[in-house]
């Protein structure tokens, strides 16, 4: 393969991944693991989940924490959302649900935590998405 | 070049120069609100300022000034609601200096180049922009809206840090395009600066002006104080050291014979925070006379040309205007207090006027050097229809830039007196107007704001109160 | 030669005049973020922090009316932007009440403003009838109270604003504040020094 024929490729292969921000999901199998759909690898790259704690509140209450990884060698940032659903698999609308932005440096491993909207929730998914706008100091 | 052509290219710029002939400036327009106005005539004044605010609301390049003059007319007019609306819009035109748009636009110098000044947008100048907001702060708190108010204080805020940061590099940055431009073109704008007959009518001009100081960092003490006194308002413990931080600035602003009245503000914050209480007082701020107007001056440039060895270039000339009433006394119980000034207005407006002054001098040589200069050769190539057309490309384009915020007051007056038991007050305005029994809201801050244009005319007056 | 000089610009105004509206999701990433006010997705995510970190803290589990009776006390704007405070109490009292977990009085109102009059007006009418009318009305478990501050930087052509939400529940048996908690949001921008 010529050099030309490569790099038309790779030219490729970038716009691919720079026009397809799939959505990478992750859900509760309601035993403390959880499943994990991945079809945007360039994403994975910079947020992958390493591990997942689950408790309740008090009142009963569940509540999540999730450790996200970064195995890139610059900062990035991505969008992350959490969807409630109960014992019957139905999904539990919450007032305050909104696709949240963080930043995660490089290698480094953050905790992103949520509450359930309400005391019925049994499971969680959370869902990320890539931020397309890379890292900047003024960004 | 053909002589049909020519003819055409006549044609062209006769009908331009036309158009700009029948354009009018910001002073023609403002001519009868401002004569209304200036007598204290706040009706009148309003209805004209409505009409001239509607006729410009979709002026891209002057309608920040009309409704500016707007908010300004119609809030002593009692319109509140109005003025709110026009301050509203003219924030929705300025704030995008704030922090988004740039202050020079390389298109609009461009076009300045060839035309004049006034076909820059008109963008404010920083006293403009704080004091925008701070009359808007002021219909809210006149109408309880408190919070509301402190919002606008806060905007005041921002632009009067934006100014300290951020003014002298804007006036930098409109220089150093405006000299890039002189060094591009074949005028000599240094050679004309030390021309003998301009320089010494330009000396003589702009002399009153050069003098004036203004205030450190381009800060209103009123606005400061409008701050101080709002956080004073809330009764909040947590607010005390805001209001302090205010106090003293103002009272570091002002001089010596004006500033009793900041030190006993302060005095008072410093007991509170001491803990020895906070006692309701009112304040009577009076908005007197009217600020700087602008009008043309021709000033007689080089060309550099052996025909025409000079040509009138328009200036704009600051005026300062009518003083308004001189002071008053305010009474409350068995106590009265004289009045003092609070701040000059005329003084930093002459500041700001002074700093900018230089891009002024530079850009209006160069453009009208070039449009007579142009006039020049179109006589010499195109005979007569080049000496008609150069004629009305040069007299409608020869006009200087008059924008400037005129209902402002030329200064603000104040005094300071504790609420008394009977929450009543009485204030005699120098002239004769008295005014009162004017009540005290409940609260921690009463302000009696006072606009008054002329001697013996009668001041609109509105009273500010309310917790937050 | 002509042709062009004709379809270029029609073409151009076409594409020009299909730039229409459109719907955006209100909790996607596709909204616009702005500089100079607080943006919806700054309230909703200001909200979600609060009510997470309210319900995490355990303390309206414990009220004694079950789910918690809350007051609405002063929740002010110390902004540089003019919007309703109710943007972001709301959404607050929405999440709280859609979970069970808080309900919010009319009984007792900060300078007794009603939010539904009838409402109130239709409680005194059966208080009254059912001749419970003298006796003492039911306090608030909690009041909610907060502040919304801001700060504005710049470094050179870089500008940074920054919107800081507090909130307060103070319990009004103890009259002491059992819960509070801080979210700042933080934008960053770009100005042009010199513009077209």
């Amino acid at each position: 393969m010529t050099s030309r024929v490569l790099a038309s490729h790779a030219v490729a292969a970038l716009l691919l991944s720079l026009g397809c921000n799939t959505t990478n999901t992750y859900t509760s199998n309601g035993n403390g693991g959880y499943t994990s759909v991945v079809t945007n690898g360039w994403l994975a790259y910079k947020a992958t989940v390493d591990n997942v704690r689950e408790g309740k509140l008090d009142d009963g209450t569940m509540k999540v924490q999730i450790d996200v990884r970064s195995d890139q060698l610059n900062p990035q940032r991505f969008n992350y959302l959490f969807e409630w659903y109960d014992a019957q698999g139905m999904k539990i609308d919450s007032a305050t649900a909104t696709w949240q932005n963080r930043f995660i440096k490089p290698q480094e491993t953050i905790t992103l935590g949520a509450v359930a909207p309400t005391r019925t929730c049994s499971r969680w998914v959370l869902k990320l998405s890539d931020e397309k706008q890379p890292f900047t100091p003024n960004n | 070049m053909p002589r049909r052509r020519a003819t055409r290219w006549s044609m062209r710029l006769a009908v331009l120069g036309a158009v700009l002939l029948s354009a009018c400036s910001h002073n023609h327009r403002m001519r009868e609100v401002d004569v209304a106005f200036a007598q204290a005539d706040w009706t009148k004044a309003a209805d004209q300022m409505l009409q001239v605010e509607q006729e410009f609301a979709k002026d891209s390049v002057n309608a920040l000034v009309f409704h500016l003059e707007a908010g300004e007319v119609l809030q002593s007019a009692g319109d509140t609601g109005g003025s709110v609306r026009s301050f509203d819009a003219a924030y929705a035109i300025a704030r995008p200096y704030l922090d988004e748009k740039a202050e020079v636009s390389i298109s609009a110098e461009a076009a300045a180049l060839v035309t004049n000044q006034t076909v820059r947008p008109f963008r404010g100048r920083p006293i403009d922009r704080i004091m925008m907001n701070a009359l808007q702060a002021i219909n809210y708190w006149s109408v309880g809206r408190v919070g509301e108010a402190g919002v606008e204080l806060n905007r005041a805020w921002l632009w009067q840090q934006d100014a300290v940061e951020r003014n002298a590099k804007r006036i930098t940055e409109l220089q150093a395009k405006v000299d890039e431009r002189a060094r591009s073109s074949s005028y000599n704008v240094t050679a004309a600066q030390r021309d003998p007959v301009f320089s010494s009518q330009a000396r003589t001009a702009y002399a009153p002006v050069r003098g004036m100081q203004g205030y450190a960092d381009y800060a209103v003490p009123y606005v400061t104080f409008l701050r101080g006194a709002w956080f004073w308002s809330t009764g909040r413990a947590s607010d005390l050291d805001q209001a302090r931080q205010a106090f003293e600035r103002v009272a570091a602003m002002l001089p010596e014979t004006d500033r009793a009245h900041a030190m006993e503000d302060l005095a008072m914050v410093e007991a509170a925070l001491a803990g020895r209480g906070m006692p309701d007082m009112a304040w009577v701020v009076l908005e007197s006379g009217l600020a700087p107007s602008l009008k043309e001056l021709r000033i007689d440039i080089p060309l550099f040309i052996a025909e025409v060895p000079y040509v009138g270039a328009a200036f704009p000339e600051p005026v300062f205007r009518q003083m308004g009433p001189a002071g008053f006394t305010v009474t409350a119980g068995e106590q009265s207090v004289r009045s003092s000034l609070l701040t000059d207005i005329d003084s930093a407006w002459g500041r700001q006027f002074n700093d900018e002054l230089p891009a002024i001098i530079t850009a209006t040589l160069l453009s009208s050097a070039t449009k007579a200069i142009l006039t020049w050769q179109l006589q010499e190539h195109l005979g007569t229809w080049g000496a008609v057309a150069g004629a009305l490309y040069q007299v409608g384009l020869n006009s200087a830039d008059l924008r400037t915020w005129t209902t402002l007051p030329k200064r603000v007056l104040s005094a300071r007196v504790p609420v008394p038991p009977d929450r009543r007050i009485m204030i005699a305005i120098d002239g004769g107007e008295a005014i009162g029994p004017i009540e005290c809201p409940v609260g921690h801050s009463t302000i009696v704001h006072l606009r008054g244009t002329a001697v013996g005319r009668p001041c609109a007056v509105r009273t500010l109160g309310g917790i937050p | 030669m002509h042709r062009i000089a004709i379809t270029v610009p029609a073409a151009l105004a076409l594409l020009a005049g299909c730039q229409n509206a459109q719907y955006q999701d209100p909790q996607g990433t596709a909204l616009i973020v702005s500089l100079n006010k607080v943006d919806i997705q700054d309230f909703t995510s200001a909200a979600d922090a609060m009510v997470n970190s309210m319900v995490e803290a355990g303390v309206l589990s414990k009220a004694a009316h079950q789910p918690a009776l809350l007051g609405i006390s002063k929740v002010e704007n110390r902004t540089d932007t003019q919007f309703d405070t109710d943007e972001l109490v709301k959404k607050i009292r929405v999440a709280l009440l859609k979970g069970g977990r808080a309900q919010v009085t009319q009984q007792l109102t900060l300078g007794n403003a009603k939010e539904d009059p009838l409402g109130d007006q239709a409680n005194q009418m059966a208080r009254f009838q059912e001749g419970t009318d003298r006796q003492p009305i039911e306090l608030p478990d909690f009041t909610l109270s907060g502040k919304i501050l801001f700060d504005r930087t710049k470094a050179g052509s870089t500008r940074q604003v920054a919107y800081i939400f507090q909130m307060s529940l103070v319990d009004t048996a103890t009259n002491r504040v059992v819960w509070e908690d801080e979210k700042t949001i933080v934008k960053q921008g770009n100005q042009n020094q010199v513009g077209f």
